[in-house]
């Protein structure tokens, strides 16, 4: 079937469902959760998205760091990559299998409740507008309990001129309700200007249609930053409480006539699936908003009870990379995405971006596109982990990659409680592994003290066990056991801050992306042998759950083994197990050395520091090396430490001897 | 500061000085043992041997102590067997007695012969016991104090913190432990000195260093870090220091009796006027037996030092 067949076919599957949703009993919105995704640590000292109305494209004069990146390599901006992500889309792709969306929802939940900075970060993509209009419009409302409601409405273009820059705080409203009539809505106060807790910007692109009347291919983007204060009155005057749950909606406005005031307008709100669909329009008040009991449950901060596309670094599965060779990149994607008027779970079609920094603690300016975007794959909904891939062919000095990943959908109602996500693992199978992880500190805000150098702090930590190889290594055949150490790094800069808690003040740590490495070593066929005798009692419940018939258990070892060279989630599943085992390789085999950083004293190693300079980045040559039987305890351990001396010794030995014998003589 | 100088001490010496210390312990032992043998008027010769086979019993003793402290790996191999460490009461007890057997099988006398060597064992022992303190085994308590060490991540003291999760694996260094190693150096420095003083009756130096190396020993365990009560409250070593302690005082106290026995006589008998004759007389007192057995024993490994 054709890409333009498949579309079609998608988009008449996209309409029947859309008309199903119509006729549908009136039901609760919980399956929809707006999940105002936290960002997590990793993702800490990525910088946040930057208010200036882009969301993709060239970076904004007054956010020159934001790294909104380039559209041609498909880079978002770095603030919104680990953001909650809804998708309105009509189930088609261009020509370059790229999706073709109407809106893009983006929430993400940023600050510290407990330091007063807690706020809401929310973008809007609104693509394939006809026209540009005064009346196009963007609606946030939310609940914050029982009775009380507060709402957002932003009027952010000009028919003639696209967005209105710089924005214009008129253009902006904040209404409150603190009682509920009759009918179950919210009654709504007057409009309030400009709260101060509100900050937005927009964008605009397109061509010259969009301007003139006559219908263009139009984009508009907005982005509001929401201050939060959980104690808040909600007057309109004082941050905003946090909401519980939320109602959002865009009218596209364009032209159905030949008059520019001949206007329509598509109503794309969320939940989607609200019954009353008359209602869902919503022009330049929000009295016509539904009654909150359509609205979607808000999850702010956390990402418990969501429902969609989601995925950890755990998922993304990156071989070990060799310079100019061609190597397939993975992400498993999971989904608990349902079918939000039924309950059901829902398939969504799913493109990974691949994008690679140098291996080790960089910033989101670093990375670079990693391969063209992976197929458009079906993830199944309740999937415990669908493979997305691409081909990437490193062409720089360092094998070892840090991989991000981003996800984007074609599918209409596509959630993603996380839509991307980074990992900084590398993978080395010789005796003697090294790595060349980069501390880098390009797009790193300077030191508050204005220093001109960065320190860093990195702690280790690190994990030995037996564990199979899966195969995706081309020096090790699957389903061979090895030895195996896993040992990360986890990054924390000095911000120059300082901080004093109960009357000590201590600097404060900003933690950068951590990043680590796993070695593993093949062992001897007898070890391997001696080892599956030893875990019979391991192996036999792995035999079960795999459905693996075997008489015996070495049979079933056997077999379970040879389903590991076919597939690298049994052997993965058989190392998580293994990973609790007592038997662990010996700590006396593995040896390890890092090199360009400074051991913190009295720390046994356990903390490394580093001044970088700002802007630059640090090298660290970490290597590891493992001999089994490696070394022996106890004293004259000789063949271990220097055998040359025990021959000298018995030499001596003997010459004392004929001296012994010579003066006698 | 002291804690920084062993510190970079052991970092220097970590990855050959162990074995040449060692070496050097095993060659300045014999050596010494002939020369002591020597100025005591006794066969270099069979000193040379009894030395040999005392380190090679030694040796074997040692290692199947350690494979009792020390545990096995699973698989055992033969190669773990031969080449593991050492312990050092297996090897002092396994080579003594060797060494005593042979001496005895020889018809030598016995006693001199362990005087002889006596100090010859104390000064292996700390020139060993250096070698122990560079390779990071038989390491001390955790410290505060000053007088310290750190070890790097391959040594006996960094894995068993490790072990016991005191520190994270592949760190740099262990933990500041007490070099007990070094203790043990002084313990043996301190007995080769005392050792060197004339025997009062043959089998005194014997005496004093079982039972000094005991007494030390019992007390010296305490401050190691892989202490472990194995025999009630007492490590196994302090068991057998005990056992060593109790044959010290025994045989220090015969030795006693022989002395206040050999004054008595030199004041009795005048003919015994050399202290060769006088020696002479009271091995055969003391080790008759042997000297009637080692008549007996022609065609020994002995040869013609029978």
């Amino acid at each position: 079937m054709s890409r333009m067949k498949r579309g079609y076919v998608a988009a008449l599957a996209c309409g029947a469902l859309t008309v199903g949703y119509r006729v549908v009993a009136a039901l609760p919105n919980d399956n929809y959760v707006l999940c105002y995704s936290p960002a997590f640590a990793g993702w800490r000292n990525f910088l946040e998205p930057c208010i200036d109305g882009v969301i993709e494209g060239a970076n904004a004069s007054n956010c020159p760091n934001d790294n909104e990146g380039n559209p041609t390599a498909g880079k978002p901006e770095e603030g919104w990559a680990p953001s909650f992500r809804y998708v309105f889309n009509r189930g088609v792709v261009d020509s370059n299998n790229q999706p073709v969306n109407d809106v893009v929802l983006l929430a993400l939940a940023q600050g510290d409740a407990n330091a007063g900075t807690l706020h809401l970060d929310l973008g809007v993509q609104v693509k394939n507008d006809k026209t540009f209009d005064n009346e196009d419009l963007v609606v946030f409302v939310f609940q914050f309990n029982n009775n009380r409601f507060g709402a957002i409405t932003i009027n952010p273009i000009s028919r003639n001129g696209g967005a209105v820059l710089p924005p214009q705080s008129t253009l902006v409203g904040y209404y409150t309700a603190s009682t509920v009539g009759a009918d179950g809505r919210p009654v709504w106060g007057g409009k309030i200007s400009a709260p101060n807790f509100i900050t937005y910007a927009a964008t605009s692109s397109g061509d010259t249609a969009c301007l003139n009347g006559t219908l263009g291919n139009c984009n508009w983007n907005v982005e509001v930053r929401v201050n939060l204060d959980p104690n808040s009155t909600n007057s309109g005057s004082s941050n905003m409480p946090l909401p519980i749950r939320t109602y959002f909606a865009v009218s596209r406005v364009y032209h159905i006539g030949n008059s520019i005031s001949d206007n329509a307008t598509e109503e794309f709100a969320w939940p989607p699936t609200n019954p009353n669909s008359v209602e869902q329009l919503l022009y330049d008040n929000v009295t016509n908003a539904p009654p909150p009991e359509d609205w979607g449950p808000a999850v702010v901060n956390t990402t418990a009870g969501c429902k969609g596309i989601f995925f950890g670094p755990q998922d993304i599965i990156v071989p070990a990379l060799q310079v100019n060779v061609q190597s397939q990149l993975q992400v498993n994607v999971h989904s608990s995405a349902i079918d939000g008027a039924t309950g059901n779970p829902m398939s969504v079609d799913v493109q990974a971006q691949f994008l690679h920094a140098p291996f080790g603690s960089a910033a989101f300016g670093t990375f670079q596109q990693a391969g063209l975007p992976s197929s458009v794959t079906t993830v199944p909904g309740g999937s415990a982990g669908t493979p997305v891939t691409t081909f990437f062919t490193p062409s720089q000095a360092s094998p070892h990659e840090c991989i991000l990943v981003t996800l984007s959908s074609t599918t209409a109602g596509a959630t993603f409680i996380n839509s991307g996500e980074f990992v900084n693992t590398a993978i080395a199978a010789n005796p003697v592994g090294t790595i060349q992880p980069r501390i880098s500190m390009v797009g790193v805000p300077p030191r508050a003290d204005g220093s001109p150098t960065q320190r860093v702090v990195v702690g280790t930590q690190s994990r030995m066990q037996y564990a199979y190889a899966d195969g995706g290594l081309a020096e090790i055949p699957a389903a061979t056991l090895t030895a195996q150490l896993n040992w990360i790094f986890h990054v924390d800069r000095d911000t120059g801050r300082k901080i004093t808690i109960v009357g000590t003040t201590m600097p404060v740590l900003d933690p950068l992306p951590s990043y680590g490495t796993t070695f593993q070593h093949p062992l001897t066929a007898d070890f391997q042998t001696a080892f599956e005798q030893r875990h019979q009692q391991v192996f036999e419940p792995l035999c079960r759950r795999y459905e693996v018939a075997a008489a015996t258990t070495t049979t079933c070892i056997t077999e379970l083994k040879a389903r590991m060279q076919k597939d690298p989630m049994v052997a993965r599943t058989v190392n998580a197990v293994l990973a609790n085992d007592g038997e662990r390789p010996d700590l006396r085999d593995f040896g390890a050395e890092v090199k360009g950083l400074n051991p913190v004293p009295n720390t046994a190693g356990a903390l490394y520091t580093a001044d970088i300079p700002n802007g630059g980045q640090l090298v660290v040559s970490t290597s590891a090396n493992y001999q089994l039987g490696g070394k022996c305890l106890g004293c004259f351990c000789w063949f271990q430490s220097n055998a040359t001396a025990l021959i000298v010794t018995v030499l001596l030995l003997a010459v004392i001897g004929l001296i012994v014998y010579w003066r006698r003589r | 500061m002291i804690e920084r100088w062993l510190t970079a001490v052991v970092a220097l010496g970590h990855g050959t000085g162990p074995a040449e210390l060692w070496g050097a312990s095993l060659v300045g032992a014999v050596a010494y043992a002939v020369r002591s043998a020597r100025r005591a008027g006794l066969d270099p010769r069979r000193a040379y041997w009894g030395a040999i086979i005392a380190l090679a019993f030694g040796l074997v003793g040692g290692r199947l102590l350690g494979l009792v402290v020390y545990g096995v790996g699973q698989p055992l191999s033969w190669r773990e067997i031969v080449v593991g460490g050492q312990s050092w009461y297996g090897g002092l007890l396994a080579g003594t007695l060797a060494a005593l057997a042979y001496f005895r099988l020889c018809g030598a006398p016995v006693l001199r012969f362990a005087d002889a060597m006596a100090p010859a064992g104390a000064l292996g022992y700390a020139l060993g016991r250096l070698g122990c303190f560079l390779n990071g085994d038989d390491y001390g308590v955790l410290t505060h104090g000053d007088f310290a060490v750190r070890y790097p991540a391959d040594t006996e003291a960094f894995v068993a913190q490790g072990d016991r999760g005191l520190i994270a694996p592949l760190q740099a260094l262990s933990l500041p432990v007490l070099p007990i190693q070094l203790l043990h150096a002084a313990l043996g420095l301190a007995l080769f000195f005392l050792l060197r003083r004339p025997a009062a009756a043959p089998g005194q130096r014997l005496g004093l260093f079982v039972l000094g190396y005991g007494v030390g020993r019992f007390l010296l365990e305490f401050g190691r870090g892989d202490f472990s009560a194995t025999v009630g409250r007492l490590s196994l070593h302090q068991a057998i220091s005990l056992v060593l302690i109790a044959v010290g005082l025994y045989v220090c106290g015969s030795r006693v009796r022989v002395s206040r026995t050999r004054r008595f006589v030199e004041r009795s008998v005048e003919p015994f006027s050399t202290e060769g004759q006088m020696n002479q007389l009271m091995e055969i007192w003391s080790d008759s037996d042997a000297h009637q057995a080692g008549a007996l024993l022609a065609g020994s490994p002995c040869g013609d030092e029978r």
